[in-house]
């Protein structure tokens, strides 16, 4: 049996406003289940309470109501905390510090030695491509390699279980990339990701699972495969037959007894585009 | 012995204290890379080289006056980087979000406070340091150029005060207030005598020729501030050569027969001085004239008749030998610190619940309201007077059916302003137990008894107001 590494038990949390009054429902009766190993994402619009239920996973947030249990312990509990990592929605940085000084402060929060804290520092920052900005005060990094050195630093304890707030929000489509690739490597080391955000096609890129949230309850949750195949439709990707050929193969699913709905050529996302375009110019460079 | 460092350092930096270490190191690299900490400093600098420009109504008075001046702008300065900095520093953390990533490390809610506040505990005394040795270097060279010695004396205080009446012409009434347990006032035409009784004082602290300090309330004739006295001195040995005594402008005299079976003759060196109202000045005694056990007396009586004299307690002290004066001005200093540890506690822990600028304010009233504390301590009585007057005047009136306008506030009003200052007393730290400038402008030792005082109050405050708000920054959360 799989191991649950994140749990919710009828996770509510309703905010109140001033002497109580105006009550919100933010979350409302969440139960999950994240496995060791898995990418899950969490969809919604905003206001729909994936911040707030990750929130909540953190300890930054107390449940009104329901447990919330991050591999086994409250999620305040400082050894779950050693074992975490969590990158916001925005890299709130401290902006006097450098990359390296960032990455080395968050590293004795964890008691590294210093040598271990320079290794893993100079890793990371080499990881996320930052090896030549390293030196430089954080608040003359751009969105995006801030939002590298936040990356970094959500990973400088090696975490078991990571999590990602809009990971790829404000990032530029190679950065974005990036991420994503990092993402899915972090999968293969057998990290444990739960991410939140409102850009389908960063879900869709990396995660095994989805849940959808809306007005504070998980509407949907289950396998990105089965959740976004159609059922009772069949897809042919055919390369190299000939536009007066494909009559026939119409015919032939017809004769098959399906209902041939179109027939297309297939489109690149416009992400690829992009990518194939920067990155040819790249080696061209 | 290498081995045995390096595991304590490891064994620190996996305990708590390694985060709150690494909090602590940040906050004061935060410091002082930010602008208003560089200002604050260069105000400082300039207001402590400001003192150069002192004037002083007499040389010696120089060094007392810098030393005061000194110690004032470092203790403001101290106080506008504790509220400054530490009053915005967590209030910054939460607004621009960073307390997100920082919680979610692990780093305990107390953690967070107690490194943020140690951080900001060890810039001030890495502050204070640097005041002290600018300061200290500067006195020196002011001293040393004519402008006063360099020393500080212990003020030795009676063991006992007494007043005797000599005739029962005199008037004697005694009064107490809450700063001033006694004061004697004796007035009328007789001969009242007011008696020091020194005793246990540490001979070895004592110079050859010993200094006594008088600052007594004098009032003369026609409101005159000032009045002709008569010191007595009761020497405590049998010999007493009159060389010596005339030298420091002593007049001696058997005040009766000395008795063969009596310990010591009875003997009284007088002197008549020209005093001023609560305008210090010093008499000199030979050293050979304590008793053994480090015992003399000291008297003081009116010259003239018609003169009101006050006298407290600590109206007459007797100085010990000059003692360093890096040393208590260190301690001075160490006393300031201990009130940025608590104007710092008390806007840290404001800083849990309050936002930066709110913070600011309170952390300033803190310290304003901490400074007048004195003020509210000394009206409470008047307000207790003001009150019983305000109430048999009520009931007067109720008597006579007259119930004409009062010259006073109504009982209400003067009953809630009680409240309100007996509370205040109650929150409100007393802020002027820390300062020490009074005993740096008088050139006296800063006791060590009172530093401890402050070292108690002070941790004692601190430690309250940091854990009301861990209690605070515990209930919080953040969206």
């Amino acid at each position: 049996m799989s191991e649950a590494v994140i749990q919710t038990n009828n996770l509510t949390k309703v905010f109140t406003g001033f002497l109580g009054r105006r009550k919100n429902t933010a979350v409302d009766n969440l139960n999950l289940a994240v496995e060791r190993g898995e990418v899950v994402g969490v969809l919604g619009p905003n206001g729909s309470g994936k911040t707030t239920t990750m929130k909540m996973l953190l300890g930054l947030l107390y449940p009104t109501s329901g447990t919330a249990m991050v591999l086994g312990k409250d999620p305040t509990h400082i050894a779950t905390k050693e074992r975490i990592g969590f990158l916001p929605e925005e890299s709130y940085l401290y902006r006097f510090l450098t990359a390296v000084e960032t990455l080395e402060f968050y590293g004795k929060l964890f008691g590294m030695p210093r040598a271990l804290r320079r290794e893993r520092a100079e890793q990371l920052l080499d990881q996320v491509g930052l090896k030549e900005a390293k030196n430089r005060p954080v608040r003359e990094y751009s969105k995006g390699m801030a939002r590298r050195v936040g990356l970094a630093q959500a990973l400088i304890n090696d975490p078991e279980v990571i999590f990602l707030d809009e990971p790829t929000s404000g990032l530029d489509p190679i950065v974005s990339r990036q991420v994503k690739d990092l993402i899915l490597e972090l999968k293969r080391q057998g990290k444990t990701v739960f991410m939140s955000s409102h850009l389908l096609a960063d879900i869709e890129d990396v995660c095994d699972r989805v849940g959808i949230m809306y007005q504070g309850q998980l509407r949907a949750m289950g396998s990105l495969k089965d959740m976004i195949r159609i059922p009772d439709k069949t897809q042919f990707l055919v390369h190299g037959i000939e536009q007066e050929k494909r009559l026939e193969v119409a015919q032939a699913i017809e004769a098959a007894g399906g209902l041939l709905e179109d027939i297309t050529e297939p489109k690149r996302t416009l992400e690829d585009l992009f990518l194939s375009i920067i990155g040819k110019r790249r080696e061209e460079n | 012995m290498r081995s045995s460092l390096a595991a304590l350092a490891l064994g620190l930096r996996r305990s708590p204290l390694g985060a709150v270490g690494a909090l602590c190191g940040l906050t004061i690299r935060e410091s002082v890379r930010k602008k208003v900490f560089v200002i604050l400093v260069v105000f400082a600098a300039v207001m402590l080289a400001a003192t150069a420009l002192l004037p002083a109504i007499r040389p010696e008075d120089r060094v007392p006056l810098i030393e005061t001046w000194a110690q004032r702008a470092i203790t403001f300065f101290g106080v506008l980087i504790a509220v400054f900095l530490a009053g915005v520093s967590l209030p910054d953390d939460i607004e621009e979000r960073r307390i997100f990533t920082l919680l979610t490390k692990p780093l305990s809610r107390w953690q967070l406070l107690a490194g943020r506040f140690s951080g900001f505990a060890l810039l001030l005394a890495g502050f204070a340091l640097a005041a002290f040795a600018i300061c200290a270097v500067f006195v020196r060279v002011v001293a040393h150029r004519g402008g006063g010695t360099l020393a500080s004396r212990t003020e030795y205080a009676a063991r006992e005060i007494r007043v005797e009446e000599e005739d029962a012409q005199s008037k004697v009434e005694a009064r107490s207030s809450e700063t001033d347990p006694l004061i004697g006032i004796i007035s009328g035409p007789g001969e009242t005598v007011a008696f020091w009784a020194f005793r246990g004082l540490d001979l070895e602290d004592l110079p050859e020729t010993v200094r006594a300090r008088l600052s007594l309330e004098v009032q003369g004739p026609n409101m005159l501030s000032f009045g002709e006295l008569e010191i007595l001195v009761r020497p405590q040995t049998r010999e007493v050569p009159a060389a010596d005594a005339a030298a420091l402008g002593w007049d001696v005299r058997f005040v009766s027969e000395p008795k063969p079976d009596a310990p010591l003759p009875l003997r009284v060196a007088s002197r008549k001085v020209f005093a001023k109202h609560l305008v210090p000045f010093e008499i000199e005694i030979p050293r050979g004239w304590f008793g053994k056990n480090g015992s003399i007396d000291v008297a003081v009586k009116r010259a003239r008749p018609g003169l009101t004299l006050g006298v407290r307690p600590a109206s007459v002290t007797v100085l010990s030998a000059p003692h360093s004066f890096e040393w208590n001005f260190a301690k001075a200093i160490a006393s300031t610190w201990l009130l940025w540890m608590v104007v710092l506690s008390l806007t840290v822990a404001g800083s849990t619940v309050l936002s930066g600028p709110v913070n600011l304010i309170f952390g300033l009233s803190v310290f304003i309201a901490g400074s007048m504390v004195g003020f509210v301590r000394e009206s409470l009585p008047v307000l207790q007077e003001r009150i019983a007057a305000a109430e048999q005047e009520h009931a007067e009136a109720d008597h006579d059916h007259d119930h004409g306008p009062s010259d006073d506030f109504p009982v209400a009003v003067l009953r809630f302003s009680q409240a309100v200052s007996r509370v205040s007393l109650a929150a409100i730290p007393d802020l002027n137990a820390f300062d020490a400038s009074p005993s740096i402008l008088r050139g006296a030792d800063i006791p060590a008894s009172r530093l401890a005082d402050s070292l108690a109050f002070a941790l004692a405050y601190s430690a309250g107001a940091l854990l009301a708000g861990l209690a605070f920054l515990r209930m919080r959360e953040f969206r």
